[in-house]
């Protein structure tokens, strides 16, 4: 079969654009489920409906986390921070110990634990004794690491 | 949650073939031109050996591909592919002008293959990027004072360079190092991405102080001298040094960085509205200094229709370039010429400063629209990554890079339409040229180890 050249160039011309479009289409189809697919599995609302929240805690000072001044964290009935990777609230930060302290309720309360932490924890600017729970109430701020402290939140109602 | 058939990168695959069919369509158009054979029939289609530059592409490409699904096989998947289409235009381009530049500076006949080396030293360096944050990118963060003094450092040598070798003050000058007999390279792409580095290492920990309510001058708010003093700083030296080498666009380019990564950081507009005011302040100062900046100026108010005697040298003189641009744009209306059958070379450093005009003079207005889309995914990529990456400091360099890219196509794309003063800032991907390339690649390694360590 024998084309003329002219014909077999306007051809390749539309092609081409075409082909832009197609990638294009392509793109847009492969994020758009991307999208759907954080929406709907990947987010903290999505899919864990049946759990209840029981409290969470207000953001003061974020630190290391990813998190605005203001932004409430959501609290378990057990919830541990540190630097480890297994605790619920992860702060890379040197002066966060490993396994730094853990926030539990219990008898209707929430009860704050300091695990051994090095730099210590504070509540109200009172030290969080080592392995024995102090309980909180909503309102009251809760500062982890030395000095002003590395992470700052207030517990919400 | 990391399944388990992530870990083959299929959909990377898969949207790299588009591509790929749109570089090997492309060259063999261009070699159906160049050779314009009356007849198309089996037995004179293009050659394996003119179809090279096209399968050069592909094979680095796909050889990327492997190299990504060893190294970090849960990084973002379509970043890959939109970069791999921008350069692929890149060389396809280069080889379409190349041999068609006009004498003083052409024919350059291997501008494609050279623009293929390119290429390839960039995905190498995006690569080795991945590899060298293997474990992380704090020590990115640690080191951000190294990488300010480094940029600075590289600036400063062609700084001086310049300054010793050139005394007409009037003239836009190109920063460039001469690394080896032959090889130049433009320092400033570097500083781009060490400048960035620090700022979002420096706001990430600093954030919380700037996020708070400053000092007040008066009813208007400051912001707090201590934490921005740095930052400040190196805003300054930076700029000092571009209005040193008298690249304005560069200046404006880094400006620009830093005001979108202080809004991604602090979430406030008091920055914004104050680097504004620098920047108009500067704007006012770099065109009373500069006749060049002032030329560039002056010829957007030019009519290029127009046939006034005292215009017409104007259009035959200092607006030449930006009119011819405006005419291969002009020329290609909404459908093109087709690829390899205009004649956008009439535009003087087409294949640099007018790579867009070329384009849309031969693939049209729904060509460009199209481009400017895979733009826009591209930046929504880098976004989607920033928004989705684990640690502040992560968040802000994915935001930081990605403003890069949508700074500069913005720039360049104004400039040459003619709706803001023509800067030499690269189309990024497409512009010829090594250093721009290279540079972009490095932040697409760095996008990819982050895209790689986000949250979920």
């Amino acid at each position: 079969m024998d084309l003329q050249l002219d014909q077999f160039l306007f051809i390749l011309r539309i092609v081409l654009v075409a082909l832009i479009y197609l990638f294009l289409i392509q793109l847009i189809f492969v994020v758009r489920r991307d999208l759907a697919r954080l929406s709907s599995g990947g987010g903290p609302r999505g899919g864990t409906t049946a759990r209840k929240t029981i409290g969470h805690l207000v953001v003061v000072k974020p630190g290391p986390l990813a998190l605005r001044p203001g932004h409430q964290l959501e609290l378990e009935p057990v919830t541990t921070m540190g630097r480890g990777p297994t605790n619920t609230v992860v702060l890379e930060d040197s002066r966060i110990s490993s396994e730094h302290m853990r926030i539990t309720f219990h008898d209707r309360q929430w009860w704050v634990e300091d695990l051994g932490s090095r730099n210590k924890t504070f509540l109200n600017g009172n030290q969080v004794p080592v392995g024995q729970s102090v309980p909180a109430r909503p309102g009251d701020l809760l500062v982890l690491g030395p000095l002003d402290g590395v992470v700052t939140f207030k517990f919400g109602i | 949650m990391v399944e388990s058939r992530r870990q083959y990168r299929w959909r990377e695959i898969q949207l790299l073939l588009l591509p790929s069919l749109f570089i090997l369509i492309g060259v063999a158009q261009l070699v159906l031109v160049e050779n314009s054979a009356q007849r198309v029939s089996l037995g004179n289609l293009p050659t394996v050996d003119s179809l090279l530059p096209a399968l050069g592409v592909i094979g680095v490409l796909v050889a990327t591909h492997i190299a990504l699904c060893i190294l970090l096989p849960t990084a973002d998947q379509v970043l890959l592919p939109i970069v791999a289409f921008l350069s692929s235009l890149g060389v396809l381009m280069a080889v379409r002008l190349g041999p068609k530049i006009p004498p003083p500076t052409g024919p350059v006949d291997e501008l494609g293959t050279k623009q293929l080396v390119w290429l390839l030293a960039g995905l190498f360096l995006c690569l080795l990027t991945v590899v060298a944050t293997r474990k992380g990118t704090l020590w990115i963060r640690r080191y951000k004072y190294t990488f300010a003094v480094f940029g600075i450092v590289l600036v400063g040598a062609s700084l001086v360079r310049v300054l010793t070798s050139h005394i007409n003050f009037d003239s836009p000058t190109h920063d460039e190092l001469k690394i080896l007999p032959g090889i130049s390279f433009q320092p400033s792409e570097l500083l781009k991405i060490c400048l960035v580095i620090f700022f979002a290492a420096y706001l990430s920990e600093n954030r919380e102080i700037l996020g708070e309510k400053g000092p007040k001058l008066g009813f208007i708010p400051v912001p707090p001298l201590k934490q921005f003093g740095p930052l400040m700083l190196m805003l300054g030296v930076g700029l000092i040094f571009f209005l040193g080498l008298r690249e304005l666009g560069l200046a404006l380019l880094i400006l620009g960085i830093f005001l979108s990564m202080m809004y991604m950081g602090s979430g406030r507009m008091l920055y914004v509205g104050w680097g504004l005011g620098l920047f108009a302040a500067g704007a006012l100062i770099g065109y009373r200094l500069f006749s060049y900046a002032r030329d560039r100026v002056s010829i957007l108010t030019v009519d290029c229709n127009s046939h006034d005697p005292k215009v017409v040298p104007i259009i035959q003189g200092k607006a030449y370039q930006i009119c011819q641009g405006l005419i291969a744009i002009s020329t290609g209306g909404v459908f093109g010429t087709g690829l390899g059958l205009g004649d956008p070379t009439n535009v003087p450093e087409v294949q640099t400063d007018y790579v867009f005009a070329a384009i849309s003079e031969e693939f049209g207005l729904l060509g460009v629209m199209a481009l400017l889309a895979v733009y826009i995914m591209l930046i929504h990529r880098g976004f989607h990554i920033a928004a989705r990456a684990k640690t502040p400091f992560d968040q802000l360099l994915a935001g930081g890079l990605t403003s890069i890219f949508a700074l500069q196509t913005m720039i360049i794309l104004a400039g040459n339409l003619k709706m803001f003063p023509l800067t030499g800032i690269p189309l990024p991907f497409i512009t010829y040229g090594g250093s721009s390339l290279i540079a972009n690649f490095i932040i697409v390694g760095l996008l990819l180890r982050i895209s790689a360590t986000e949250s979920n």
